[in-house]
């Protein structure tokens, strides 16, 4: 116990001071995108990890909250902050409604029905001329400032990234040890059996939908305005919504620590790929598909039960189905 | 708005709709017997496309006559992913079954990306048409149909009438079904289960493949085509019932309004809105689809 926190320790040191031990700003963008993912895996990984509700449409909540901060700040010139604190509240809004008629779907139904509502929305977003249409919206460059969210170096987004993986581990930490993550677990092994044991999984799926939602909001006003762009096709795409889902599923839903592993392999192989191989073919992403249907059929816990294996002790309690 | 172009509407509509049925055929095959959801089912659609584009183009095969060509080696295709990727999950978590379709999805659309560029390509008319023999639009009492669409329409048509009754008749097409229903049952009886997965695949690849070949008579191809036939395959099977062929048939017209009306009365962009609607209230009145039929 006392060696897994030294090596906890050592990693948040690491990790604290890596802007200042590495200059180069390809490393401060990897690593920017790993902690952008790590908080999308870590938000997917309450409702598809812990609730077992496997949505495969987060990029919606990601693009609402992305909209409304980005829309605010270009028309009204709303600070980004007050963009994020609505943005975040709308995304968890939508989530709530999006969940009313969907958590009575189960298994694949409800990934089908998630899948869809997302695409519709987006369809109906690129010909909504008021907010940019199939334009998108651009976010001007101004000089460096606080309450405009926006600096011309990348450390900045760094740490607040890294502020806001630390924020998403500890929700999923407070779920995990909550009788909340006790309910969660219950309905995901067997929601019938749940409900005559007198838990509302309809309650308890919503709250773990709006803190999921929530947390997919944060992270795609960050994305926005560390891009200062947005269009249904970069912040509604269906790759983000799989590429977070998969990111918690390839390094084990239902732990804490999974999405995060998830994240750290998928980002910078991602990352790097796409710097050997080039941006404009898509190999990197059929890589990537390949590496998906080997941990699908070698290990379809999630990496992490390699962990748990070195460690020789449970590393999460939402593990087996 | 004159009965000509009321006609036009339904007529194009059940055109269409036919060509979707087939699609989702395929998907409601695979589902029926093994209660597996492919995600990339599109995919194998796009794959179809562009074998049709390539016999043409390469060999000088026009599509009628690459449509055997082309359904044989989707047939062995779906058997190959079934053997390689769908069996070795079969035993594990639900989560695994979802999600290795999905990394097949990654890796053939951006394969396709890579393979083939994100250019839109078309059969060129002199494919479709066969020395004429299809070309150009006929005239039915005022509403224009184009001839490929309707020669589409009847091969799919005709082929969804084999598929069934290659199910109701055949002692295959029973075992199949009787899989479907039963699959202890089943192996009790000496059905070999395994294989009949494997044949499910197999079939289900086939006539998404077939459709596939149709579609590409009158429809773009790119290597991105799959998604939104992916998911008008899911609305089309939930409507109709997971497992049900003639239910797919109904579900394949409905969409086929739903794509036409959408596309002439609100604006292309929200054709997949208004069919995704229709899809979102079935789901939640009638989970088991509008027919029932299939398995919960």
């Amino acid at each position: 116990m006392k060696r897994y926190h030294y090596v906890m320790t050592m990693i948040g040191l690491f990790f604290l001071l890596f802007p200042i031990l590495f200059k180069n700003p390809f490393f401060h963008h990897v690593v920017f995108m790993l902690f952008l993912y790590a908080i999308l895996a870590e938000a997917w990984n309450v409702i598809g990890g812990y609730a077992g509700q496997l949505s495969f449409g987060h990029a919606l909540y990601f693009g609402v909250s992305a909209y409304i901060s980005t829309f605010l700040f270009v028309r009204f010139h709303v600070s980004p902050w007050i963009g994020l604190i609505l943005g975040v509240l709308a995304a968890a809004m939508v989530g709530f409604l999006v969940g009313l008629p969907f958590f009575r779907l189960k298994g694949h139904y409800f990934a089908i029905g998630t899948i869809g509502v997302t695409e519709a929305i987006r369809a109906i977003i690129k010909e909504w001329q008021l907010i940019g249409g199939a334009v998108g919206i651009y976010i001007p460059l101004i000089p460096s400032s606080f309450v405009d969210f926006q600096w011309s170096s990348r450390i900045p987004y760094y740490y607040i990234g890294l502020a806001f993986v630390v924020s998403a581990v500890y929700a999923n930490y407070k779920v995990e040890n909550s009788k909340l993550g006790y309910y969660l677990r219950a309905i995901k092994m067997n929601e019938s059996a749940a409900l005559s044991l007198g838990i509302n999984p309809l309650k308890y799926k919503e709250i773990a939908m709006i803190i999921s939602c929530g947390f997919t909001g944060i992270a795609g006003v960050l994305y926005a305005q560390y891009t200062l762009y947005v269009h249904p096709d970069s912040v509604m795409a269906m790759s983000i919504s799989i590429d977070m889902a998969i990111m918690a599923l390839v390094g084990g839903a239902g732990t804490i620590l999974g999405p995060i592993i998830g994240a750290a392999i998928l980002i910078p192989l991602n990352e790097i790929l796409k710097v050997y191989i080039g941006e404009t073919g898509s190999l990197h992403i059929a890589i990537y598909g390949v590496i998906v249907m080997i941990v699908a059929i070698f290990q379809p816990l999630g990496i992490i039960v390699y962990l748990e294996q070195i460690l020789r002790k449970p590393v999460g309690k939402g593990l087996k189905e | 708005m004159d009965l000509a172009f009321v006609l036009q509407v339904i007529i194009s509509a059940i055109l269409m709709g036919g060509v979707f049925a087939l699609i989702a055929v395929g998907l409601s095959i695979i589902w029926g017997v093994m209660e597996f959801v492919n995600f990339a089912h599109g995919d194998f659609m796009m794959l179809a496309m562009y074998l049709t584009l390539g016999f043409f183009t390469i060999l000088g095969i026009v599509p009628i006559l690459s449509l055997p060509l082309t359904a044989i080696i989707l047939f062995f295709l779906g058997v190959g992913t079934y053997q390689l990727l769908i069996k070795p999950v079969l035993k594990g978590p639900m989560v695994a079954q979802i999600v290795v379709t999905f990394g097949l999805l990654l890796f053939m659309r951006n394969m396709g990306l890579v393979a083939f560029t994100a250019n839109f390509r078309s059969l060129p008319a002199e494919a479709t048409s066969v020395g004429g023999l299809f070309s150009g639009l006929m005239n039915f009492h005022g509403a224009f149909i184009p001839k490929t669409k309707l020669v589409a329409f009847v091969l799919s048509l005709v082929f969804i009438i084999l598929i069934d009754q290659f199910f109701k008749r055949t002692n295959t097409g029973m075992a199949l079904r009787a899989t479907a229903q039963d699959r202890k049952a089943s192996e009790l009886v000496g059905i070999n289960v395994g294989r009949m997965y494997q044949l499910s695949w197999g079939l289900g690849v086939l006539c998404v493949g077939v459709g596939g070949v149709l579609l590409s008579t009158f429809h773009y191809i790119y290597p991105e085509v799959g998604l939104v036939f992916t998911l008008f395959s899911f609305i089309i099977v939930t409507l109709g019932g997971f497992g049900s062929i003639w239910g797919a048939f109904v579900g394949g017209l409905v969409v086929g309004f739903a794509d036409v009306l959408g596309g002439v009365v609100l604006a292309p962009a929200y054709k997949f809105a208004v069919a995704f609607t229709i899809f979102v209230l079935v789901l939640v009145w009638r989970p088991q689809g509008l027919f029932g039929g299939g398995q919960s």
